[in-house]
């Protein structure tokens, strides 16, 4: 019986694993050491272990002294990390290699930290190790953003921004052959349109995702509201610019 | 444009951490309700729910879980990376060492300075009470860099050698390993830093060998010269016997 996590969240409940993770977890627990161990070396070993299983076997591994288990579960959860890893990983964003490893070196690290004793970093980990994973992509692209980052080596926003032509007013004309909804869209409704959304350029694409999906207006007459335009930190003017190219550049593919 | 953060407020990272798991794919709704409960976080969460959209359609169902089949022996490059950063941070946690936390990097000024005083306070904690020989968690502090210009005359009329000998020991090219305890103890009395410096030094030059000097004043082509034993050196330079076993044995 795997042990209950005890991070609470900030509404004051626990965190919990999904029932199939607590599921697997039960199972590998009645493994004998033996078989556990036959689990990680032979290769013609049957099954699969979730992410968050490896995470709960490096701990208790940890907790009991058990070296040799620690370093097979650890090895296995990196190694099949790091191929995740490029999948969130934005197409289009510049540097992936060092997003890339960037992103495993601190999950390693944070995986290492979180072994600690009273240490309840982990409880996410058992949760959602692909949540994990985008707070640390996130956590990249902020340090990027960030003066105070050291390296330079990766910028998320495209400082080469397009021209800013204020062409009367686009969005009236454009914005009716955007797909209409009654407030903002719901990207889990349409794959199809997720996956062309994302191809579009960064500045397109985030205005898009910023005004269609996450219902912020273009701009707005009080300074202190939160828009699409403050949050690129451009002209009203040039996020309907952008959506005007996104919208044409969806339209090429048949989806606007 | 973030208000001023609360005194009582949670971080960065926990706010961001607890997003990620509840809303997976984020929805307009969702972003306000995160917002309205933390508007000094505003700007962060709609970037991370921007960068949360831009993975939504990818299929990640490979993502969760590791096949046993899988050989164990091969891993990528970077994954072979992640796994060595893990061992270290690993032996941190085991030695008490507390290591700048990589995933909670600094976003705001003040989050930036509190961060710059645990990773100070990492430094001294370790400088004063875990410096130990073949430690990797920390740089080594280069004492050499901070002696006056005397020290190298006072601390090779103390040990009774010459002056070159203790260039080529700073320049790595004596091998560490050739060099006795008991010597360290005279160059570090010679020289009037802390013994566990000079130690130290020795210590991480064996398992982080220097790249070989260059001579780039010289007439001639640039060429590598190979460390020599602390023996040879004093060979070299015409150091008697005696004396010489007087420095390598005590």
């Amino acid at each position: 019986m795997a042990t209950p996590l005890t991070r609470q969240r900030r509404d004051g409940t626990l965190y919990l694993r999904p029932p199939d993770v607590e599921r697997e977890i039960d199972e590998v627990s009645a493994l004998s050491r033996a078989d556990l161990l036959a689990k990680f070396r032979q290769p013609s070993a049957s099954g699969r272990l979730r992410l968050e299983t490896l995470v709960h076997l490096c701990r208790r591994a940890f907790a009991a002294g058990d070296d040799e288990l620690l370093n097979l579960a650890a090895k296995r959860l990196i190694a099949s990390v790091d191929r995740c890893i490029h999948g969130l990983i934005p197409p289009g964003t510049p540097n992936p290699t060092y997003v890339h490893e960037e992103v495993a070196g601190m999950f390693s690290v944070g995986l290492a930290k979180g072994l600690a004793p009273g240490s309840d970093r982990l409880d996410m980990y058992e949760v959602s190790v692909v949540a994990v994973l985008k707070c640390r992509v996130n956590d990249v692209f902020r340090r990027a953003k960030n003066p105070l980052d050291e390296s330079g080596t990766f910028s998320h926003e495209s400082a080469a921004d397009e021209p800013d032509a204020d062409e009367g007013d686009p969005l009236a004309k454009v914005q009716p052959k955007f797909p209409t909804a009654d407030g903002p869209l719901d990207l889990i409704a349409s794959k199809q349109l997720a996956s062309a959304v994302s191809k579009l350029p960064d500045p397109l694409r985030r205005a898009v995702y910023l005004v269609h999906f996450l219902g912020l207006k273009i701009e707005s007459i009080d300074p202190l509201e939160r828009t699409a335009a403050t949050v690129c930190g451009v002209a009203g003017r040039t996020i309907r610019n952008r959506l005007e190219r996104a919208y044409q550049q969806l339209r090429t593919l048949e989806l606007a | 444009m973030n208000t001023s953060i609360p005194t009582n407020a949670p971080t960065l990272s926990q706010v961001l951490d607890e997003f990620a798991l509840v809303v997976g794919i984020p929805q307009a709704a969702t972003l306000d309700e995160f917002v309205r409960q933390y508007p000094y976080y505003a700007d962060e969460l709609t970037e991370f729910a921007v960068y949360l959209l831009s993975t939504a359609h990818v299929d990640l169902s490979d993502c969760h879980v590791a096949e046993a089949g899988e050989d164990p022996s091969i891993v990528s490059p970077s994954a072979s990376k992640a796994i060595s950063q893990f061992h270290n941070a690993l032996y941190d946690v085991r030695t008490g060492v507390a290591t700048p936390d990589v995933s909670a990097r600094p976003q705001s000024e003040r989050e930036a300075s509190s961060m710059a005083a645990i990773r100070e306070k990492a430094i001294a904690d370790f400088t004063l009470s875990n410096r130990a020989p073949g430690s990797d968690a920390l740089e080594t502090e280069n004492f050499w860099a901070k002696l006056p210009q005397t020290a190298y005359g006072n601390a090779a009329a103390s040990i009774g050698v010459s002056k070159i000998l203790l260039m080529q020991l700073r320049d790595g090219q004596i091998r560490p390993e050739t060099v006795p305890d008991v010597f360290k103890q005279k160059l570090a009395e010679g020289l009037g830093v802390a013994s566990d410096l000079v130690f130290l030094f020795f210590a991480r030059a064996r398992s982080s060998p220097r790249p070989v000097a260059q001579y780039l004043k010289s007439a001639d082509k640039p060429t590598d010269v190979a460390p020599q034993s602390l023996q040879e050196a004093l060979q070299a330079l015409g150091v008697k016997e005696d004396k010489q076993r007087e420095l390598l044995q005590g």
